[in-house]
């Protein structure tokens, strides 16, 4: 047998590991800085590009993209050559993905601080983003198809299986919840509204954690744990069975993000399913995991990476018993709108995701860079704070979501809410956002003390950027007819028909969950009522989401007693079907806005109301945590960029009346200049092109056609 | 494309959907389960040991 000499690229895992101690470390400060911000609202400084709506996408985004994004691809380049034997396909598509993804972040942070957001919650980058996000994605996916062509071992280990199904599992979600109209460079509207973005938008949400923070650690668990512990995987066998399960049932899964929503109960049931059932599959890889350490527990007990990926697994197994809980109704009541959710995505994000990283870089950067870790002592503290960051990050916050919760749904004697003012509920949970603070600043501080270890570790080591290995010539040739194998065998070593397999298998679910609610119209029943955005209101609404109000505020008023007493009405499919975006949101920071334009509910304020509120809210609401938003009187619209809008909302479908984009500006200013006169009468002197006027229209607009007073309008209009 | 959506939003009892989809998995999960008992226990070691060098395996 030929044996044939090759080098393996491990500049591009050191350059992914740069990456990663970079990002990282700006990605956790973020998230410190937006705790902060929540308990201490002068840390918004009332600069737009400091406020709490700008800066938690930047978290998110961060955390997510650049911190967890660039350390799965330096675990996945090493791994994938050394499993399949083979140097990376093409070094340039390696360079070429790795500065774009780089330049992506940086755009990222830059257009995110700067209001420019699409306000879909992890998918709020602008178009010309997107497309680059595509283009470094497919030079990630073909280098790695590339590698599995040229591989010199015939089977394909379990952990390469992860990773194609990470790249065809975003490259689905990215591609489909992407579609969007640019109006400008960096202005878009989905092309979906309403229930249907949500749904397209949860669906893309749910199963980025699938496909970008689980499927990819999955891999990393498979290749990664048994090198570390030295003991191969527990069962190869379970390994197959979870790897096909899981992937086929999470794509079912994302309408567990809005139960009691506007949306039609088959597809609530159909997200409340298949997420009960997603434990089987998460548990098989959990158990699979921890009992690969069978017999090797004493290693874990001197060796902190393992440490690290066993709190890793046993975070995994739980945000993954807890996510199918919260997708069961009666949960789903409690801890949606609530902390309880923060605290799940964060036990999964800082436990499972962070644990495996480093887990993983205690193992690897000694091992590329050839050297000893330069303290074990100082990577112990790192796991003992880190953990107790965990702890004290997540505890208080099932403590707050649960409080609030109690506090929101409690009734007086009487029979009315014993706390009408949503702000008493914030007050009460204000101490546990402050042990929160606490949490997060252990787990930077556990980052800055692995940053330390890192450095230390690798300035005294030397990398082989073209290390050698040799192995036999792969012969893959043979049909299955001559080998006698069963069609799972030879799917393993047929890595491009292994992926064709998969892409059907993550199809299914999308297919079935979005095109009905697309093409059947019986489920987005309309309202006579419901008209579309004024083009003041609609600018409006562009500006409530370039600030980021949906962090903070729904827009969804659930059928559940304690929400319809405190807000009015439930929310109805047919109220949204002018959103593009839809902003349903999903967190509950202030109260849900979507009666905001309904005379007589609890959060309709009028418009002097709105501009005191905007100024300095801690004048009108005591002890609010909003921050203040005074550039929003001073900023002026683009006036003249309202035409264009206009065209591309009747390109999507919103019926505007032909050549009304003609006549928006002047319709702009006068609905604009009626707010400004009231405001006036009130010793308030403003013109009527600032963004502060667009922002009161677009407030009073929500809930408004399904109220008395719009239904009235709508008749007189007839 | 076009056919697939065209087909499906003429199908009455869309709300069975997720019975469908519950079916298909189960089948799914049925036909792995008994095709990964039938794999022969030394080929799994073999596989699940692949990602080791020799002097690796040695050390355990």
């Amino acid at each position: 047998m030929e044996i044939q000499k090759f080098n393996y690229d491990n500049a591009i895992v050191r350059d992914f590991i740069f990456a990663t101690l970079v990002w990282g470390a700006v990605a956790l400060l973020v998230g410190l800085v937006i705790a902060l911000q929540i308990a201490f609202p002068v840390l918004n400084f009332g600069f737009e590009f400091t406020s709490f709506g700008r800066v938690r996408p930047v978290h998110t985004n961060a955390v997510i993209f650049a911190f967890i994004g660039n350390a799965m691809f330096a675990g996945i380049y090493y791994s994938l050559q050394r499993v399949l034997k083979a140097r990376l396909f093409n070094d340039l598509l390696g360079r070429l993905h790795f500065w774009i993804w780089q330049t992506i972040i940086l755009l990222a942070a830059v257009t995110l601080l700067s209001g420019f957001t699409t306000g879909k919650e992890y998918a709020e980058l602008e178009w010309p983003i997107d497309l680059m996000i595509a283009v470094a994605w497919l030079c990630f996916g073909g280098n790695m198809i590339g590698t599995i062509i040229k591989r010199r071992e015939k089977h394909i280990y379990a952990a390469v299986w992860w990773y194609l199904a990470t790249f065809i599992g975003v490259t689905i979600l990215h591609v489909v919840n992407s579609v969007e109209l640019p109006v400008s460079l960096l202005k878009s509207y989905p092309l979906y509204a309403g229930a249907q973005d949500a749904v397209v938008q949860w669906w893309y949400g749910h199963n980025a954690v699938a496909f970008f923070l689980t499927t990819p650690f999955l891999g990393l668990m498979y290749y990664y744990l048994p090198k570390a512990s030295g003991r191969p995987i527990y069962s190869y066998q379970l390994s197959i069975i979870h790897f096909w399960s899981l992937i086929f049932l999470y794509m079912w899964a994302g309408p567990h993000h809005l139960l009691f929503q506007a949306l039609p109960d088959w597809v609530q049931a159909l997200g409340v399913t298949f997420s009960v059932m997603l434990i089987a599959p998460s548990w098989g890889g959990m158990i699979n995991g921890l009992l690969t350490l069978r017999g090797a527990w004493d290693k874990v007990r001197e060796d902190p990476g393992l440490k690290f990926m066993v709190i890793a697994i046993t975070a995994y197994g739980m945000a993954t018993f807890e996510g199918p809980m919260m997708s069961l109704k009666s949960v789903n009541a409690i801890s949606h709108f609530t902390d309880w959710t923060i605290a799940h995505t964060h036990i999964a994000g800082m436990g499972w995701n962070g644990g495996m990283i480093f887990g993983m870089f205690y193992w690897l950067v000694p091992k590329l860079f050839k050297t000893p870790l330069h303290s074990k002592k100082l990577a112990n503290t790192h796991f003992w704070i880190a953990t107790l960051g965990i702890l004290l990050f997540a505890i208080p916050l099932y403590w707050a979501g649960i409080t609030q919760w109690l506090m929101l749904r409690e009734y007086t004697p009487d029979g009315l809410l014993a706390y009408p003012i949503f702000m008493e509920t914030t007050i009460r949970i204000l101490p546990l956002y402050h042990i929160r603070i606490l949490g997060g600043a252990l787990y930077f501080a556990g980052f800055i003390i692995f940053l330390v270890n890192m450095i230390k570790t690798i300035s005294v080591g030397q990398i082989v950027a073209n290390e050698a290995a040799e192995a036999p010539a792969l012969d893959n040739s043979a049909t299955r007819a001559e080998t006698g194998e069963t069609p799972h065998r030879w799917l393993e070593r047929k890595g491009i028909s292994l992926a064709i397999f998969m892409f059907i298998a993550l199809a299914i679910g999308g297919i079935v969950e979005i095109i009905p609610m697309m093409k059947v119209q019986s489920n987005i029943p309309t309202i006579s009522t419901v008209t579309p955005y004024t083009p003041l209101e609609l600018a409006g609404r562009d500006i409530y989401i370039a600030n980021g109000c949906y962090n903070c505020h729904s827009q969804q008023v659930r059928p559940l007693r304690f929400e319809t007493d405190r807000y009015g009405e439930y929310s109805k499919i047919g109220e949204f079907v002018y959103d593009h975006p839809f902003q349903w949101g999903s967190r509950r920071t202030g109260p849900d806005l979507a009666r905001a334009g309904f005379i007589g509910s609890s959060t309709y304020k009028t418009a002097v109301w709105h501009y005191n509120h905007f100024m300095t809210p801690r004048t009108i609401v005591p002890k609010s945590i909003m921050p203040p938003y005074p550039f929003l009187i001073e900023k002026e619209v683009d006036v003249n960029g309202v035409p264009a809008k206009i065209r591309a909302m009747r390109m999507l479908g919103v019926p505007y009346e032909e050549g009304f984009d003609k006549k928006a500006v002047a319709s702009y200013l006068a609905d604009a200049q009626k707010i400004a006169d009231e405001l006036k009468q009130s010793g308030i002197d403003i013109k009527p092109n600032k963004e502060v006027i667009a922002v009161i229209a677009y407030l009073h607009k929500l809930g408004r056609d399904i109220s008395p007073a719009g239904k009235s309008a709508a008749k007189d209009k007839k | 494309m076009g056919f697939v959506s065209d087909t499906l939003s003429g199908v009455d009892g869309i709300q069975w959907y997720y019975i469908v989809g519950i079916l298909l998995f189960v089948g799914l999960f049925i036909g792995v389960v008994i095709y990964v008992y039938k794999i022969p226990k030394k080929e799994l070691n073999k596989y699940k040991s692949s990602i080791f060098e020799k002097e690796e395996l040695g050390k355990n």
